[in-house]
């Protein structure tokens, strides 16, 4: 139970850190604003 | 609500080991765009069910996403507005698309101004979120490929009549270029 709880945690994990990394490479998509990006995401960019 | 929702997720992410202290901020800000975005297709959904679409939301959304994420446009400052916003253009599309027949031919010129707009005025950066000089050239160089390709999706969906793709194409785009020269005309006259 504990298991499947923790991979969960890093599926979660993991979809999060790809959303964030795709605010760092793309403008807003909707038009809802953007929240300012915090530093660490803006050092995901990919150029 | 989404700050709330993403702080809280964050936390439990912490305690379960599965990513560090040092990166919270990264993760809580990327969970709160994850919340906004599946609330989007939820809501979409729900509007299709609602409405008796047949899944010509969410295509329109997907192209939306696809496209406007590299050419920006106009944005509304605050979260429960701009969903409000983008909850009423695919009501809207939906009902247009259930109660108005379209002349293809007027279709073509819609999507070709639309295209010109969109290949002019992008990208069009949001005030959170400046570009820089190279960030402009790559957006806009992405935004004119996603614009090449889903055109050409048109003019063959258009040609085989398939009214269920080349609709939401033309409203995608539409909509893009209106919001891109709201973005222009307030940024040229604040």
């Amino acid at each position: 139970m504990t298991n499947k709880k923790v991979s969960l945690a890093e599926l979660v994990a993991k979809i999060a850190y790809k959303s964030a990394k795709r605010s760092a490479n793309t403008t807003c998509f909707g038009p809802f604003g953007q929240p300012k990006l915090p530093e660490k995401v803006k050092k995901l960019r990919n150029f | 609500m989404f700050n709330f929702l993403a702080e809280r997720l964050t936390v439990w992410l912490i305690s379960k080991n599965a990513v560090d202290h040092d990166d919270k901020e990264l993760y809580k800000y990327g969970i709160n765009r994850m919340l906004m975005l599946t609330l989007m297709f939820i809501s979409t959904i729900f509007l299709e069910i609602i409405l008796g679409g047949s899944f010509q939301g969410l295509i329109f959304l997907v192209l939306f996403i696809l496209l406007r994420s590299y050419a920006g446009g106009f944005h509304v400052s605050k979260p429960i507005g701009c969903y409000i916003l983008t909850m009423m253009i695919i009501t809207t599309f939906l009902l247009v698309i259930k109660f108005v027949e379209f002349d293809r031919a007027v279709l073509l010129i819609v999507i070709l101004i639309a295209d010109i707009v969109i290949a002019f005025l992008s990208p069009i950066e949001a005030k959170n979120k400046p570009l820089d000089s190279m960030e402009k050239i790559i957006y806009k160089k992405r935004t004119l490929i996603n614009l090449i390709f889903q055109t050409s999706m048109c003019f063959l969906s258009l040609k085989l009549n398939i009214s269920f793709l080349y609709l939401p194409i033309v409203f995608a785009h539409f909509s893009i270029g209106i919001s891109l020269i709201v973005a222009y005309l307030r940024k040229m006259y604040p």
